[in-house]
This record gives C-alpha cells, sequence and structure tokens, in this order.
C-alpha cells in the first residue's frame, strides 16, 4: 500500500523506520539530477543514511556534481531487491555539499557496499587514488513516498 | 532524433528487471517510480492507469528518463533518456498483459488485481530513445 509523507514547516521529515533497512542493507539506489536544460539524469549509486539527512558521494568535476548544487532537485529511488513491490522514494533538495570527511564516507560506503573500507581498493578505481577530490551531498527530503 | 538501443545493453530491458522510471512533475520536480518495460520497434514502452501521477507527466513530447540496473550486477546499468511520442489506450490492457507474462509469469494482469479489473483505464506509453548512457 503506498503512503505519502510530506515534509511541514522547518521540522525534518525522517525516514520511516519500518524503511531504512533500505538504506542499511548494501542496495545500489537510482539517483536523478536534473541537467542545466531540466533533462533528467538517472545514475545507479551508493547511499546511505545518517538519521536526518540521505547521503550520496560523488567527485568534483562529475556531471552529478554539477547537478547537485546546494538547493537543487534531487529524487531517489530505493528498490528492495528480494520484493520489488517494496520501494521509498525520496524527493528533496541538496542542504549541504561538503568535502569534509568525503573520503572517510566513501570509506564507509565501500565498506558497506563491498565489504572493503578502502575505496580506492577496487582496480577499475584505483587510479584515482589521490587525483579526485570526494564530496558527501547531504539530501534533505521534503517528500517521501513508500510502497509495500 | 531516435537512436538504437545498444545490442550489449538490450538484455536490461527484455529480462523481467523493474527499472526505475524517471518523469517531470508540472513544477519540474523529478518522480521516480518502479514500472515494467518492453522494448517493441526500437521504443520504449511503460504501462500506466489514466490518472496516476506519472500518467499526467507523460503527456505527448514529456522528457522521460529509464534506468535499469543489473540484479545480478549492480555495475551494470542502462540510462534511457528519451520522449514520450504516443500515449494510447488502444491494445493498452493486451500491453499490461504482455508485461505480467514477463514479470509475473502471469499472463492475466488482473489475475493478481481483481479490486481493478474494469475500473481503470490502461494507457501505453511510447518513448523514443534519443540518449543511451551505459556502463562499461
Amino acid at each position: 500500500m503506498p503512503i505519502k509523507y510530506e515534509k511541514v514547516g522547518d521540522e525534518p521529515l525522517l525516514v520511516p523506520e519500518s524503511y531504512r533497512d533500505l538504506f542499511t542493507r548494501p542496495i545500489v539506489v537510482t539517483l536523478v539530477t536534473l541537467m542545466p536544460d531540466g533533462q533528467p539524469q538517472a545514475t545507479p549509486i551508493w547511499a546511505d543514511y545518517d538519521g536526518r539527512y540521505v547521503r550520496v558521494n560523488s567527485a568534483r568535476g562529475r556531471q552529478k556534481d554539477k547537478n547537485m548544487q546546494p538547493g537543487a532537485r534531487v529524487t531517489m529511488l530505493v528498490i528492495d531487491p528480494d520484493n520489488t513491490g517494496r520501494w521509498l522514494e525520496v524527493r528533496g533538495h541538496i542542504a549541504e555539499v561538503t568535502e569534509e570527511g568525503a573520503l572517510d564516507h566513501a570509506n564507509a560506503l565501500s565498506l558497506k557496499y563491498e565489504g572493503n573500507a578502502d575505496f580506492y581498493a577496487d582496480a577499475e578505481i584505483a587510479a584515482y587514488r589521490g587525483k579526485e577530490q570526494r564530496v558527501t551531498y547531504k539530501i534533505d527530503p521534503v517528500r517521501i513516498n513508500t510502497n509495500s | 532524433m531516435a537512436v538504437p538501443i545498444p545490442e550489449k545493453f538490450k538484455d536490461l530491458l527484455d529480462r523481467p528487471i523493474v527499472v526505475s522510471l524517471v518523469t517531470l512533475m508540472p513544477d519540474g520536480k523529478p518522480q521516480a517510480t518502479p514500472v515494467w518495460v518492453d522494448v517493441k520497434d526500437g521504443f520504449v514502452r511503460v504501462n500506466s492507469a489514466r490518472g496516476r501521477q506519472k500518467d499526467k507527466n507523460m503527456k505527448v513530447g514529456s522528457s522521460v528518463t529509464v534506468l535499469s540496473i543489473d540484479p545480478e550486477n549492480p555495475y551494470r546499468w542502462m540510462e534511457v533518456r528519451g520522449e514520450v511520442v504516443e500515449e494510447t489506450e488502444e491494445g493498452a490492457v493486451d500491453h499490461i498483459n504482455v508485461l505480467s507474462a514477463k514479470y509475473m509469469n502471469r499472463p492475466d494482469y488482473y489475475a493478481g488485481n481483481e479490486a481493478q479489473r474494469g475500473k481503470e483505464q490502461r494507457v501505453t506509453y511510447k518513448i523514443e530513445v534519443q540518449h543511451v548512457n551505459t556502463s562499461r
């Protein structure tokens, strides 16, 4: 059954407890950002939830980075791989973009998704070690749709 | 202009993978929902019902994006960006039945959803593929 939640005033809109497993399990999510011309771009990405913000991580200069300036609108869809009728959509805006702790954050995501606390351990991205600036983006939910 | 779906990644739309469909709300905010999908004559097709938000957001000319992630290997994916070139009620129930057979192994869509039978107008949306991004 679908349920909608909306942000009211300054009160933070939290991810419902019963759906937080979708952020603790290593589920690759769909992140939607808007291109400068307004067209939606959808990419698979790692994500987590810090109890207040939904967080993703990228690197300076990428299209995602350009599309995720503070205030930018983004949407995320997380589908339970064990039951595709159970899902969570978060619509929100970028509340914070920070380089501080962003490498630690990438490492934490790597641990969650790959079981390796060194983000650059993966052969495909080893060449980027020390050559890119990681960035953490915090998404402030303004609307959450769930279904189960 | 229409572009072809790369052969190497076409399975991501042919296999019963629930994909993310992104449409734009009237205020420009992206909405993302899980949907069933198939490909016919080079067009990506999705199915919904009249009056739903997706229906309102998928008028002819609307920009839409579909992301399919391989459930066997999440690092393999394809993003299709395009435009709705047709939305039709004709054959739309047949189409949802085809999708139901593909995804649920149940060629009668409403067999799993009796309460809705005859109570909604199904719609098929045909998406012209204009841009494709894939993983390596």
